[in-house]
């Protein structure tokens, strides 16, 4: 039984290996990626592309990042510091 | 865990990892960085300094600097609808690309999630690091 999983794993692993070898990279796809390569240092002033992608075109992301952050830490500082023995 | 070897090397690196975290997070959009990546500095150098010279109480102060990191970022977007008309929106001045004082609200969110993140990892480790020394 082990070996047929371990077999159909490793034929899964190869069809994906194999089939993502064939793809092309270097491409831009779609009309938002063109926009922000012409049109983001001139818009956002920020020399850096994903700095400016991360804080200005997407900054709604970076306040989620944020806010998961905060909660963590109150996750954190709940449960472990509960206890005062 | 204090040895006479680690103190002297803590004491020789710290200004420079300090330093090094404050330029990742100033200079976020000219190089590769930003508020994060620098924040994560700026915390394992304080958790250094918890393991090197021990923990002292300051986890208040911590999270009042934790809070106003996310007010200050909170802030600039509410500006954002007052000066540009949507939340978020860059309403300050670009300035000339390639320069530090360029990208408007760029690198005040920077350094706001930088400031947050840097507070928030030492609290982090500050209460895992007190619980641990509570538990032995």
């Amino acid at each position: 039984m082990k070996g047929i999983i371990g077999i159909i794993i490793v034929l899964i692993l190869g069809v994906l290996i194999f089939s993502s070898l064939r793809l092309e990279y270097g491409n831009s796809v779609g009309i938002t990626a063109e926009m922000y390569i012409e049109k983001g240092v001139s818009e956002t002033g920020a020399v850096n592309l994903v700095t400016s992608i991360l804080a200005d075109y997407r900054v709604y992301d970076t306040l989620g990042e944020t806010i998961i952050l905060f909660i963590a830490i109150l996750g954190v500082s709940m449960v472990l510091k509960g206890d005062k023995k | 865990m204090s040895s006479r070897i680690i103190e002297t090397a803590t004491n020789i690196m710290m200004p420079f990892m300090i330093l090094f975290g404050i330029y990742i997070i100033i200079n976020g959009h000219l190089t590769p960085g930003g508020g994060f990546q620098g924040g994560v500095i700026l915390g394992s150098c304080a958790l250094l300094l918890y393991i090197v010279f021990g923990i002292k109480k300051q986890a208040k102060k911590l999270s009042i600097l934790e809070n106003m990191g996310a007010l200050i970022f909170l802030f600039v977007g509410i500006l954002g609808i007052i000066f540009g008309g949507f939340l978020f929106s860059n309403f300050i001045a670009k300035g000339t690309p390639g320069t530090t004082l360029s990208g408007g609200t760029i690198s005040i969110i920077n350094i706001a999630i930088g400031l947050k993140v840097a507070t928030g990892f030492a609290l982090l480790f500050f209460i895992v690091l007190q619980y641990i020394e509570r538990r032995d």
